[in-house]
């Protein structure tokens, strides 16, 4: 008897939590907004992304923040499991949706022939950010910067670093005073190690080929091993922590350059409490950097990590809602030569980018080169990313 | 000579010389002094939650929401530090313990009370207790390293006689452990509904509430996982150690403990621990060995619960030959 | 009483028949699509959300009949996605180099019943428990094809995978017809046949199974090939919704969704009882559910812990599914002796 109502109990608390769950999520604005005094009509711009941690949402509330302010209406499907078939369904349940432009940021290279399709069929525009899709599934590509450039800048602040030279801001891509700084080195050969993502991050390995080809250049031969130490953390604190400790103890190299987003504070969480020379350097969100350096201290800035580098997210997210707004509005369609204006926004003045060729047959957009942060102007940035 | 060999423990033993004649050849970096000490620090982590599902393990049941409890519970002192200035360490972990063992309560109530499969009921937990730290997280905000003073850290990372705490508080917990093991009728119950429920509960052990109490207690060296977790890395997610049950579950069998229950030697937990920790780092410091991690690991488990049942047959056999030979 | 078995009027077996597990789930099942009418009507009117809601539910569909084989002997398999990655990469990289999908195709479905055999060769002969062996078993498999495939991704597939997902048949999706007749195909093998009651008895009592003559082992092994061969088919599915993309992560979490629709659909994990037609309502409970979900607003995050919910009601109440019968029963039972005593 007492289970038979419990059972029943159990049905109608699924059915009442389901409704109530329904009501709830039907008022809510965080995923989906309207611009104020629209209707139904209006077109809906969305946005998919890899996956619902903070470093991608930076990217989510660039779009979201933009479409707001210039009063597109938006919808967030991002998903909550970084993987392509999450993706590919929460596309569809945009198509069934009905919006008009789509930005993704793929989870995976392949995987979205059909759905795209689909989607195309439909009349939706579609664009990728960050990591692309085939050419003809997108109007067009924003990069934020190029891998090309991600990878070499990365490169460079190692190397920079491991000489112990500081960042000069009227040489921002630094081949100028790399250049001289190596002429000038006479020390034993410096060795690179690297802590990336997973095994199998397209955009890593993309950005680890850069690398390989930036070293291969004249400037570094004697002077840089062209073989670097790749470790794997995964994009896992824990794991890269126990990168970061193997190469502590293995004391061989002479920076660390972190190319996945867990890796700067698992390094420092690692080093603390030890007198290591090892530098780190590589991408971070300032707001990280700052807020990670576990007191705030002067010190670690200048014991660990000299410099670090990002690209704007925030913007990067306006900028596709940009370009779906002009593809469905104007006409925009990605071609190469034509040219994108962003409204101004925000902190952010009017912007005009021209579409380019991609190396991949498509065309992109990109945004302009990697910011490098150092302690002087890292405070600064945290506020926006 | 026998006696050594007949030791359920050689096997483990024998892996573990071999990982570090291995490592002497094959990475002597191995052997830094400041290796050992992150190493061991950074895997503590594994350490608790194999302990953890040890206790589940032996009662028959399994429980694959350990880290949702860990992530939830450092989140939760987190942010509990953050928004009560002044509260002491003591009340916090005091607090994280306790939040453990609440979530151990509902994984308990829903395997034992309602029936339902051990898997399938943890599962079920951990996604619903994952889902209420993503909320409270503010929609899965990470903490951050700031949040944390040297206070709060120095749980973890103070040292005392030049061991982190975090170390000591892991070999507290495995003593208690084994003290617990072998001296209270607790365990016993929790040994004999591992074996055989219905014999049990003939037997008249209160198989329910003797399987709840097992996810209490598991739970709450969870919960004080989580705020070491939180206290060593000074920062946590709502999904931070996400797939660590695995490992864990893996530890506890290479340790001994039979799958189907009844069975666990703290000796053999502890030697498992340490194992599993130098295959870890064994693996990350050999370029280009990370990518079999996975598969090492499916072997690793495969082998161990082989040579679990081998030896397990092979004792019962001897143990029949002797009461022949009695006889 | 007269002893032996109680004749029923047609009313009261009408009646058993509508409470019935399969029965609550179809009830669930309209009542969702209901909630979804009421509450979208725009969107479930619009043509083709219902195929584009079914679609996209049922690319793990035939691991979902094959685990009910397997939840029926009380055993599990979580190895299922992790086969199917290796039936992906065998067909994939056999195709790659110029293969015919006429080759290709039946050579990943062979590897595939071989790693079911490898599964079931240490469950039944080795007497390793399931639960620990299918975990292992899947870290090994999608390792694997990590270390095989690396980075890279496979991308030739026969041009049939994208249709079976995508198409549609004088209005019905071609998944869904496939799956039907699959069903069938399962419902035949477990009413029908020596092997289906075989399974049930084994999931029963396994001991006394084995001491009634039965070749348990012989049985969980084909099970498990059975269930290989369904993870292979799955590929199928799968890829296809993916429109022919598949690398080593493919798939990764998707065997505890196969698990939860199995469960939902009154198979219990303890094995012995459960039927194919509850599982295959189950995965279109599914489908809907989780489209419906984020079609009312609700985000990913959410509705996963929704869905874990969700789970873990439903198997509390199939646990007490056979108690709401019997308290049924029993409450009849009363009624009628209270009425003789008087």
């Amino acid at each position: 008897m007492k289970k038979r109502v419990l059972s029943m109990l159990m049905v109608m608390a699924l059915g009442a939590g389901m409704l109530a769950g329904c009501g709830k999520s039907g008022g809510n604005t965080d995923n989906s907004g309207k611009a104020p005094g629209s209707d139904n009509d209006k077109n809906v711009y969305a946005i998919v992304d890899k996956n619902t941690t903070e470093w991608c949402m930076k990217d989510v509330h660039g779009f979201t923040g933009f479409c707001e302010e210039v009063g597109y209406s938006y919808k967030d499907g991002t998903v909550a499991e970084t993987s392509v078939s999450a993706q590919v369904q929460a596309i569809d349940e945009l198509i069934t949706e009905g919006v008009a432009g789509i930005a993704i940021n793929a989870n995976g290279d392949t995987g979205f022939e059909q759905i795209l399709k689909k989607a195309q069929e439909a009349g939706i525009k579609t664009c990728s950010y960050d990591a692309r899709l085939a050419p003809d599934q997108r109007v067009t590509h924003i990069n934020q910067t190029t891998n090309e450039d991600a990878g070499k800048y990365m490169l460079r602040l190692g190397v920079l670093a491991a000489l112990r030279c500081e960042y000069d801001e009227n040489d921002p891509d630094m081949t100028a005073t790399l250049k001289k700084a190596l002429e000038e080195y006479t020390g034993p050969e410096i060795q690179l190690g690297i802590i990336s993502a997973g095994v199998d991050a397209p955009v890593q390995n993309a950005w680890l080929v850069y690398m390989e080809e930036e070293l291969a250049e004249d400037m570094y031969k004697g002077k840089v091993n062209p073989q670097m130490d790749i470790k794997y953390g995964n994009d896992d604190v824990t794991e890269s922590g126990n990168q970061a400790s193997a190469f502590l103890a293995e004391d061989k190299v002479d920076v660390i350059i972190c190319i996945s987003g867990a890796a700067p504070q698992a390094c420092v969480s690692a080093f603390e409490g030890s007198d290591t020379d090892i530098k780190v350097t590589g991408c971070g969100l300032p707001s990280w950097v700052v807020d990670g350096m576990p007191s705030a201290d002067e010190d670690y800035w200048s014991k660990f990590i000299p410099h670090i580098l990002l690209w704007d997210l925030n913007y990067m997210g306006a900028t596709a809602a940009a370009v779906l707004e002009a593809a469905v509005e104007d006409g925009f369609d990605g071609s190469v030569g034509s040219k994108l204006t962003i409204p101004a926004f925000d902190r952010y003045e009017e912007r005009t980018l021209e579409v380019t060729e991609c190396d991949d047959g498509g065309t992109e957009v990109v945004i302009g080169a990697p910011v490098v942060f150092t302690h002087e102007n890292v405070e600064e940035w945290a506020k926006i990313l | 000579m026998k006696h050594v060999l007949k030791n359920r423990n050689l096997g483990l033993i024998v892996g573990i010389v071999v990982m570090l004649i291995a490592a002497w050849f094959l990475t002597p970096q191995f052997y830094g002094m400041s290796t050992f000490a992150s190493m061991i620090r950074n895997n503590c982590v594994y350490a608790f939650l194999a302990v953890a599902e040890m206790l589940v393990i032996m009662s028959g049941a399994i429980d694959l929401s350990g880290p949702s409890v860990l992530a939830f519970t450092a989140c939760a002192t987190t942010l509990l530090y953050r928004n009560i200035p002044g509260i002491p360490m003591s009340v916090l972990i005091l607090l994280a313990i306790l939040m453990g063992v609440f979530c151990g309560v509902l994984s308990g109530l829903v395997t034992f009370y309602f029936d339902v499969q051990p898997m399938i009921a943890t599962l079920g937990t951990s996604y619903i207790i994952r889902g209420i730290t993503y909320f409270m997280t503010g929609k899965g905000q990470q903490m951050l390293p700031n949040y944390y003073t040297e206070e709060f850290k120095r749980i973890a990372t103070g040292k005392i006689l030049g061991l982190y705490n975090i170390i000591w508080v892991t070999i507290l917990i495995l003593i208690l452990a084994g003290i617990f093991l072998n001296y209270r009728q607790q365990a016993r119950r929790m040994l004999a509904i591992g074996s055989n429920k219905e014999s049990a509960q003939v037997a008249g052990i209160n198989v329910r509430l003797t399987g709840l109490k097992g996810y209490m207690i598991a739970g709450g060296i969870c919960g004080l996982a989580g705020i070491m977790y939180a206290a060593n890395y000074s920062m946590c997610l709502y999904s931070s150690a996400e797939g660590f049950e695995m490992t864990a579950i893996a530890t506890c069998i290479l340790g001994g403990a039979a799958i189907t229950g009844g069975e666990a030697r703290i000796s053999g937990n502890i030697l498992a621990i340490l194992l599993m920790t130098i295959i870890t780092v064994f693996i990350s410091m050999l370029p280009g060995l990370s990518i079999w991690a996975d598969a090492i690991q499916g072997i690793i488990i495969i082998a161990a619960v082989l040579l679990n049942i081998f030896m397990a047959k092979s004792s019962e056999r001897n143990e029949l030959k002797e009461r022949g030979q009695r006889m | 009483m007269i002893a032996g078995k109680k004749m029923l009027t047609k009313k009261q077996k009408a009646g058993r028949f509508l409470i019935r597990w399969e029965m609550l789930l179809m009830y669930l099942l309209i009542v969702l699509n209901l909630v979804l009418l009421i509450m979208r009507p725009d969107l479930y009117l619009k043509p083709g959300t219902l195929a584009s809601m079914i679609q996209s539910g049922l690319n793990i569909c035939p691991m979902v009949l094959g685990m009910s084989l397997i939840m029926m002997m009380g055993d599990v398999d979580v190895s299922c996605t992790a086969n199917m990655v290796v039936c992906a990469y065998a067909t994939g990289k056999l195709m790659e180099g110029g293969i015919p999908p006429a080759i290709a195709v039946p050579a990943g479905l062979a590897a595939c019943i071989v790693l079911g055999a490898v599964n079931g060769f240490l469950v039944a002969y080795m007497g390793m428990p399931a639960v620990i062996t299918t975990i292992a078993t899947s870290l090994l498999y999608r390792g694997m094809v990590r270390v095989a495939l690396g980075t890279n991704v496979l991308r030739v597939f026969p041009d049939f995978y994208s249709t079976v997902m995508w198409e549609e048949a004088a209005g019905i999706p071609v998944c869904m017809i496939l799956y039907l007749l699959m069903a069938a195909v399962f419902v035949v093998i477990l009413h029908k046949s020596r092997y289906g009651r075989a399974l049930y008895m084994i999931g029963n009592n396994a001991t006394t199974a084995e001491y009634s003559g039965m070749n348990v082992r012989k049985i969980k092994m084909i099970t498990f090939m059975i269930m290989g061969f369904m993870s292979g088919l799955a590929s199928i599915f799968y890829i296809g919704r993916l429109g022919g993309g598949a690398q080593s992560a493919t798939g990764n979490g998707e065997e505890m969704t196969v698990i939860a629709i199995t469960a939902l659909g009154g198979v219990s994990a303890a094995g012995g009882s459960g039927g194919i037609y509850g599982p295959v309502i189950a995965t279109f409970i599914m489908a809907v559910l989780k489209y419906s979900l984020s079609l009312l607003g609700m985000d990913d995050n959410g509705r996963k812990i929704f869905i874990g919910i969700i789970l873990i009601v439903a198997v509390i109440v199939t646990s007490t599914e056979r108690g709401i019968i019997d308290d049924l029963k029993e409450n009849m039972r009363k009624k009628r002796q209270a009425r003789y005593k008087n």
